[in-house]
Parts: structure tokens; C-alpha cells; sequence
């Protein structure tokens, strides 16, 4: 059980969402019971809080844009170096390779999408705590809870129901993806899922209006490419994907 | 030129332009400086454009060109804003330094800061007022700070909260003696 000198160690990090789950669960626990703490933490979220409403600093003057996009007209971006430059590759092969690489590096950034997907859903799911209400919400993540995405009710979607929330700063969408994190309705397991700004310039390679199937190790990722959003979901294995797409589309409560 | 990298570039980086000049001008002290070493930043960024793998953070990407180009020309040429030392005493236990807002005295002297914020920050030493910046105001997590100052985590992790207990500190001094808050006996 963590004293009050252990919680204000960690009142830094606790604030800014970085410390593992456990130790975190452990924070929350002792300000549930220390008024002393949970005052220090409080005034501690208030006081920066404050400080970025008020003191991160104006606005970029209107002539900066202007004066950045005419300085842009007049530079060059450096030639974009062939897919495999960095990687040694004898000459031999490099022909071979030509054809494959084409289309593997038109498909790469999807790709990688899914991967890191993947990753997060196997590895960075620690993160993610069950919370019921915006209040525990904020308790947990101090001041980053602007960037967590919370469910106040559950939401149904087919035969999965969640409502755990969780911030994920570095999604494959870049930073401010929201990830739900679900328990499959008959088995058990664990589907993640996350939406996102379609990456710019991807409808060139992955139409607005496909779904995409990726297998990775065990996992299977679905990839849905729609109205400029992209959402995924990634499933521990491809038989709890294939119960998913069985199910008729849902409607979001 | 490839006039789709232009396009795909400005998409990426004109909404993030704010949090650029904001940094910026926090880090130079002066408007002008500031607007130049965005000015700077961008066009390295965008001669630079082919390198960065798309859907990654560009945000941490522009970041640490920024960073660099204030910490190689700005630094250097002495353009940076005078900082008075502070006197360190380095606590032995951080949950008895003093420097501790409760909430109900972060209410008492909050529509009372007004500038002096501002001007604590600038007094941080440039080395703990980065970590700061990149932190409190623009979100960046500890490993991404580290990537954008290339210093370990742990550097960060001591200098953020150093920063933090300075400012702390010196906004306590400003509200006591300004008579916002009492002295605690």
C-alpha cells in the first residue's frame, strides 16, 4: 500500500499519464483515502492547468503564415530517395526487387498502420483503465483528460459492449488517437479498437469505401477507409474476426 | 518540384504553426526572433520533407527541428534571454520542499497571475524551460521530449520536474508578497 510520501513522488508523472498501470491504480487508491495528497494533487493539476490556459503564449501574427508559404514557393524539397535506398542491396537482386517493391512501398504506410496496431493491442493495452465516469477519468489522467475518449455510457456495438477509455499519444493516426479496448461477447478475448483522420494522401493507394484485412503473428486487423476517417479493429485471432463481420452493422447508441 | 509534397507538408504543418511560434517565442524572448526561427524551422523541415515517414508524429518531427535550430543559431549567438540564477537548493524530499499549491490557494491567486506566469518561465534556465514547454504546454510525452532534445528520459524526467518546483516556488514568493496568500505559519 503506497504511503503519502511514494503518491507525491510520483505526482509529476502521475499528472502527465505516464506512469504504468499498476503504479497508477496505486496513486488513485491513496488519494481516495489521503486528503492531504489528494489537496497537493489537486492544486497541483489546478495550478498548471491554469498555467496553459493562460500563459502558453499567443498566436503565430497572421504575416508569419504568409511569409512561411512564400518562402515555401521558393524551396525545393530534396528528390524523394527510392523506397530502398537505405538498405544495402546487392545489384543482382535489385532488379528483382524493383517489381516487388512498387507495390509493397505503395502499401507499406497501411501496412504499418496495422502493425503498430497490433502492437499497442498486444503491449500497450497496460494503459488502458477501466473508468465509469468523467470524473474517475480526470482523477486518472489529471490534466491530459481532454485527450482521453470516454464512453459516458456503454456503447453496443453488435454483441460488444464497452466503456473503457484510454489516451494513446502516438497512435498510428498520430497523437490524440482514442482506443477502446472490448472483451469479445462469447470468449472472452480482448478486440481493440481505434478511429482516426484518414493519413493524407492514402485514398491514392486505399479507397474511401474498402475494408482492408491485414494478419499479423496471430492477430487479425479489419481497416475500414471511410468519409476520410479510418478506424480498426485488431482481434486476437482471425476467429473472433470472422464473428465480427458476421454480425450486421451496429448503430452507436 | 513535387507540388504534392508541398500540399501534403502545409496540411501537416500550418495547424501546427501556433504551437511553433508559442514555443518559439518562449524560447528567444522576442516576437521577431521568434517568427525567424519559425521561419527557419519550417523551410528546414520542408527541404527535409522526403525523410519524414508519413504517419508517424510529425509534430515531434517539426519539434526537434525547431529545437535544433534555436539550440545551433540562437543559443549560440548569445540571442537568448538573460535568466538570473536561481538559488538551488536541491530538496532532500520533494514532498516537503514548500513549494506545494493546495487547491484552494491555486483559486485564491488565479485570476491574480496575470503576467508574472509568464515571466517565471522566462526566468527558467533554457535548459529546464524546454522540457517545460514541450510538456505542460504542448503535450509531448518524456520519450518524445527526449527524442526532441536527444537526451536520455531521465534528463528530462529531472530537469521537467525541477522546472516545475522553480516555477512553483517562484509564483508561492509572488503571491505571498503580493498578499494573495498569508504565510503559513
Amino acid at each position: 500500500m503506497m504511503n503519502c510520501s511514494d503518491a507525491r513522488g510520483r505526482i509529476n508523472p502521475y499528472l502527465d499519464g505516464e506512469l504504468g498501470m499498476d503504479e497508477n491504480v496505486q496513486v488513485v487508491r491513496h488519494l481516495e483515502t489521503c486528503q492531504g495528497c489528494s489537496s497537493v494533487f489537486e492544486g497541483e493539476r489546478l495550478l498548471f492547468d491554469e498555467l496553459r490556459r493562460t500563459a502558453a503564449g499567443p498566436a503565430a501574427p497572421v504575416s508569419l503564415r504568409a511569409r512561411i508559404s512564400s518562402g515555401l514557393g521558393q524551396t525545393r524539397v530534396a528528390s524523394r530517395p527510392w523506397p530502398f535506398a537505405r538498405a544495402l542491396v546487392p545489384a543482382a537482386a535489385a532488379a528483382v526487387l524493383l517489381a516487388v517493391f512498387v507495390t509493397f512501398f505503395a502499401s507499406q504506410p497501411v501496412e504499418a498502420m496495422a502493425r503498430r496496431a497490433v502492437a499497442w493491442h498486444d503491449q500497450g493495452s497496460a494503459r488502458v483503465v477501466p473508468v465509469s465516469t468523467v470524473t474517475e477519468l480526470e482523477t486518472f489522467y489529471g490534466s491530459q483528460g481532454k485527450k482521453a475518449c470516454l464512453h459516458e455510457r456503454t456503447v453496443t456495438a453488435g454483441k460488444y459492449s464497452y466503456k473503457s477509455a484510454s489516451v494513446e499519444k502516438s497512435g498510428p493516426g498520430g497523437s490524440d488517437t482514442c482506443w477502446w479496448v472490448a472483451t469479445c461477447p462469447t470468449s472472452g478475448c480482448r478486440m481493440t479498437h481505434a478511429c482516426f483522420p484518414a493519413p493524407q494522401g492514402i485514398e491514392k493507394t486505399w479507397p474511401d469505401g474498402k475494408r482492408r484485412t491485414f494478419t499479423i503473428g496471430e492477430r487479425t486487423v479489419i481497416m475500414n477507409h471511410r468519409n476520410g476517417q479510418v478506424c480498426l479493429f485488431v482481434f486476437d485471432n482471425a476467429l473472433e474476426a470472422d464473428k465480427f463481420l458476421a454480425v450486421p452493422r451496429p448503430a452507436r447508441d | 518540384m513535387n507540388t504534392g509534397d508541398r500540399e501534403a507538408f502545409e496540411e501537416l504543418a500550418y495547424p501546427l504553426l501556433d504551437s511553433a511560434y508559442r514555443t518559439a517565442l518562449r524560447m528567444t524572448g522576442q516576437p521577431a526572433s521568434a517568427e525567424d526561427l519559425v521561419q527557419e524551422a519550417f523551410m528546414r523541415a520542408f527541404r527535409a520533407f522526403n525523410q519524414f515517414e508519413r504517419g508517424t508524429n510529425f509534430k515531434a518531427w517539426l519539434f526537434r527541428i525547431l529545437t535544433n535550430v534555436f539550440l545551433n543559431d540562437y543559443r549560440k549567438k548569445g540571442r537568448e534571454p538573460q535568466t538570473t540564477d536561481f538559488a538551488e537548493v536541491e530538496p532532500a524530499d520533494p514532498a516537503t520542499e514548500g513549494g506545494e499549491f493546495k487547491a484552494e490557494e491555486v483559486e485564491a491567486i488565479r485570476a491574480h497571475l496575470g503576467d508574472e506566469a509568464v515571466k517565471a518561465i522566462d526566468r527558467l534556465p533554457s535548459d529546464f524551460r524546454l522540457p517545460f514547454l514541450l510538456s505542460t504546454f504542448e503535450g509531448f510525452s518524456y520519450k518524445e521530449i527526449a527524442s526532441i532534445l536527444g537526451i536520455p528520459m531521465g534528463t528530462v524526467m529531472s530537469r521537467l520536474f525541477r522546472a516545475r518546483r522553480l516555477l512553483k516556488t517562484d509564483l508561492k514568493e509572488y503571491a505571498k508578497a503580493s498578499g494573495y496568500l498569508r504565510e503559513r505559519k
